[in-house]
């Protein structure tokens, strides 16, 4: 089921009105079968994928407490072989025997595609919506119990929730079992302060989604569609746009996972913090995804030795991490080199701190101005690889940025409908100016701060605004697909 | 209950003016259609039938998209059998065809069903309704801040009955042959791109020539293949080897006549490459509609 949808309008309030007035103890269940049908309502079948996860990490979780070392291991290695063999089956299968197949074609050895492991059609595979969200979470439970961080939980119905929690279940944000699950078993009553400051976060969301978002994507996939009928500044605006959809879109599903979990008492993590504010690559990459990077830190790079060992070691971990930023997006290598030009230029910005210090020193730049020119520099940097993000491949990305770069007229437009882009622009003003003064987790105080009679006017302008300026596409979030 | 209301209001305050190019092909009921896509939905106009055909049942309305919403499918055949369900005389039927009405993505065939259900004939549920309400709220789009503000394009006029006329010359503006040359170069890449991406489809041919049998018993059927610039024609008919004798041998076999316009291209003037400017639409419809009245005629004495 979408947020932006006619059913989720319906599905919400039954759902929260159903929470508060059932009892406590039933209120786990009321919200695992919400939680299913939600799931369900966009793909029946794959349910059960989730669902096998579910089994396999309760079973696992349950048992290793109290097993001996060895079959500690053996559990640990049962939920990471079932969740990833999951996820590879159904997301990068495909992936990796195209790859195969190409790299064995380059060296002359020509496999037909009936060859190619039976007669089976890789590319026919259905990706489940949210697999790489629910799989991470559901693995770094059963990685938290083994290194002994959590107790496992013994309620099979609060952990099936805890997999499947429907405000986050398809997009994250990822959250961790020692933050969730506690959550999930509080008693909650009822707090209107926190239901209304919910239900804003929920209309910011959808907002940022069908005003801000979509109408950014209308001109995005334009400039991307045909790159090569059109140059220049039509190109350069069809990658800023980008960058701003990628992020308002992805922003828009937090905020409403994130009011939505709010109005029934579960405070969400954030996923962004204002992350066109960054000062460096590395600062941009504390911000932004919070949830996935933390979680590939916490179990990919610092078991990998993190940036502790030497400079070479150090180089090599951070390729990894990103190699998998990139791998986890996506079973594509557009993906995988969007993720490692920000591994690289993360290197980079390492290595010539000291260098670029003694510079701004001897320049005498104030530090107001080296972060303005840190700022420019990151999202121009973004905004260039997030090219490689959004094309189909490698070389469409390439012939982007090549004609992005032939520059020989002013015509901007190439919808032809310059109001939409003044729109766009003043839009992207608008919600940066929002975030810069009031984050992206505390937007609500925009409403609640204000005056009765102010409130009711904001309210009665938005709804305005949503019904008159909102892309009437239904688009799914681009966070779906992975 | 607010929003839905508001909603409502501005999809109705819409509906009183431009929607968009495809609207009007959904606000009425029709005695005779123009069957295609984009070649017949810019380049015959029905007011041109109705002036040469007087005595056929009307309003003619052209039915035709583009091909990737009026491909031959089970999806359009539905359409237009409702569009026609209450005319009471026999009709006039034009299904213009090119390889491109026959094409669809590589490997679909087996989730073309799912495709087709959601192009606007897939969408729209009641095809004939003036206000449609379903077609606003089904495949309407843009902003609907459209309903106060109203962006027609320069060249293009949406008529009541369907017909998108593309106009060369406007008050502001002129299509210049430098740009129709610069556009016909795009329609060669796009159409170079679509050998590679599209294949033609066993089951639009299937739907074509159901979409003929049934039509056969509701008028009379005419497919026909629009002129378009030369080496276009010449490219489809390099891709697409035998395609005339392929649909001429079709239409022989359900007795239906087949008036090919496609090697008279250079009569005509396009815009692009592919579709008429408003004065070559109007002259071949008028060519058409002489062809149509005669073939009537002769087989009429022949009865």
């Amino acid at each position: 089921m979408l947020f932006n949808s006619f059913e989720f309008l319906l599905f919400f309030p039954i759902i929260l009105i159903g929470f508060y007035a059932i009892p406590h103890k039933y209120r786990w269940l009321w919200l695992l079968l919400g939680s299913y049908y939600f799931y369900m309502a966009h793909e029946f079948e794959l349910v059960i994928l989730l669902f096998i996860s579910t089994c396999v990490d309760y079973f696992c979780g349950l048992r290793m407490p109290t097993a001996s070392k060895k079959n500690k291991i053996f559990y640990l290695l049962l939920s990471i072989f079932v969740n990833l063999g999951i996820l590879f089956s159904f997301k990068y299968l495909s992936f990796f025997t195209s790859s195969i197949q190409g790299l064995l074609g380059f060296f002359g050895i020509v496999i037909s595609e009936t060859e190619n492991l039976g007669s089976y059609n890789f590319n026919q595979i259905l990706i489940p919506v949210g697999i790489s969200f629910y799989t991470f979470q559901t693995l770094s439970y059963t990685i938290d119990i083994y290194r002994g961080k959590i107790e496992p939980e013994k309620h099979f119905g609060v952990f099936a929730l805890y997999v499947s929690f429907f405000p986050q279940l398809v997009a994250g944000p990822i959250e961790r079992a020692s933050r969730l699950i506690p959550q999930l078993k509080k008693k909650v009553d009822i707090n209107l302060s926190n239901i209304k400051k919910g239900l804003i976060m929920m209309a910011w969301g959808f907002f940022l989604k069908v005003v801000v978002a979509d109408r950014l994507g209308v001109y995005a996939d334009a400039a991307f569609s045909d790159p090569e009928y059109s140059h220049g500044l039509p190109l350069f605006i069809g990658a800023l746009f980008f960058a701003g959809q990628i992020y308002y879109d992805f922003s828009a599903y937090t905020s409403i996972a994130i009011g939505a979990a709010k109005t029934m008492g579960v405070d969400l993590m954030q996923n962004f913090n204002r992350p066109f504010f960054a000062t460096s690559i590395t600062d941009l990459w504390k911000r932004w995804h919070i949830s996935l990077v933390e979680w590939l830190r916490d179990y990919l790079f610092i078991p990998l030795g993190g940036s502790k060992g030497s400079k070479l070691k150090t180089i090599r971990n951070v390729f990894i991490l990103f190699f998998a930023v990139g791998l986890w997006h996506g079973a594509s290598w557009t993906f995988i080199v969007w993720g490692l030009l920000n591994g690289a230029i993360l290197i980079l910005e390492n290595i010539t701190s000291s260098l670029r210090m003694r510079v701004f020193k001897l320049l005498q730049l104030k530090q107001g101005a080296i972060n303005f020119l840190a700022r420019l520099f990151g999202v121009s940097y973004l905004l260039m690889t997030l090219i490689f993000f959004r094309s189909p491949s490698i070389n469409h990305a390439i012939l982007y940025i090549k004609q992005m770069f032939n520059i020989t007229g002013l015509h901007v437009n190439i919808l032809n409908n310059y109001f939409e882009l003044v729109l766009c622009f003043i839009l992207i003003v608008l919600v940066q100016t929002i975030h810069y003064f009031k984050g992206n987790d505390k937007v609500y105080e925009l409403v609640t701060q204000r005056p009765k009679y102010i409130r009711y006017t904001m309210y009665t302008a938005y709804a305005f605004i949503i019904v008159l300026f909102a892309i009437n596409r239904q688009n799914t979030f681009i966070y779906f697909q992975f | 209950m607010g929003f839905i209301g508001l909603y409502c209001f501005f999809v109705d305050k819409l509906s009183k003016g431009h929607v968009d190019e495809y609207y009007n092909k959904f606000t009425q009921e029709a005695g005779g259609l123009i069957i295609g896509i984009s070649r017949a939905n810019i380049g015959i106009s029905p007011y041109v039938i109705e002036e040469e055909l007087i005595n056929i049942e009307k309003p003619i309305i052209n039915f035709a998209i583009n091909s990737y919403q009026s491909g031959f499918s089970e999806v359009y055949f539905n359409a237009i059998r409702e569009k026609i369900k209450n005319r009471t005389n026999k009709g006039i039927f034009i299904i213009s065809i090119n390889p491109g009405n026959f094409s669809a993505f590589s490997n679909i065939d087996d989730d073309i069903l799912t495709t087709d259900s959601n192009t606007i004939l897939g969408k729209t549920k009641n095809v004939a309704s003036n206000p449609n309400y379903n077609y606003i709220i089904n495949n309407y789009s843009e902003p609907l801040y459209n309903a106060f503000y109203s962006r027609k394009p320069e060249h293009q006029i949406s008529h009541n009955n369907g017909w998108n006329e593309i106009i060369l010359y406007t008050e502001h503006d002129t299509i210049t042959n430098n740009t129709i040359k610069y556009w016909k170069s795009l329609t060669i890449k796009r159409n170079i791109k679509r050998v590679n991406t599209d294949e033609k489809s066993q089951y639009r041919i299937d739907s074509f020539i159901k979409l003929i049998k049934f039509l056969k018993e509701e008028g009379h059927v005419f497919v026909i293949r629009i002129p378009a610039d030369t080496d276009i024609i010449k490219f489809e008919n390099d891709v697409w080897q035998g395609f005339d004798k392929e649909f001429d041998s079709i239409t022989k076999k359900y007795n239906v006549p087949y008036f090919n316009y496609s090697n008279k291209s250079d009569e005509y003037k396009t815009y692009d490459g592919s579709h008429l400017e408003s004065e070559s639409a109007k002259k071949f419809t008028k060519q058409l509609s002489l062809d149509i009245k005669n073939y009537l005629k002769a087989k009429k004495y022949k009865n």
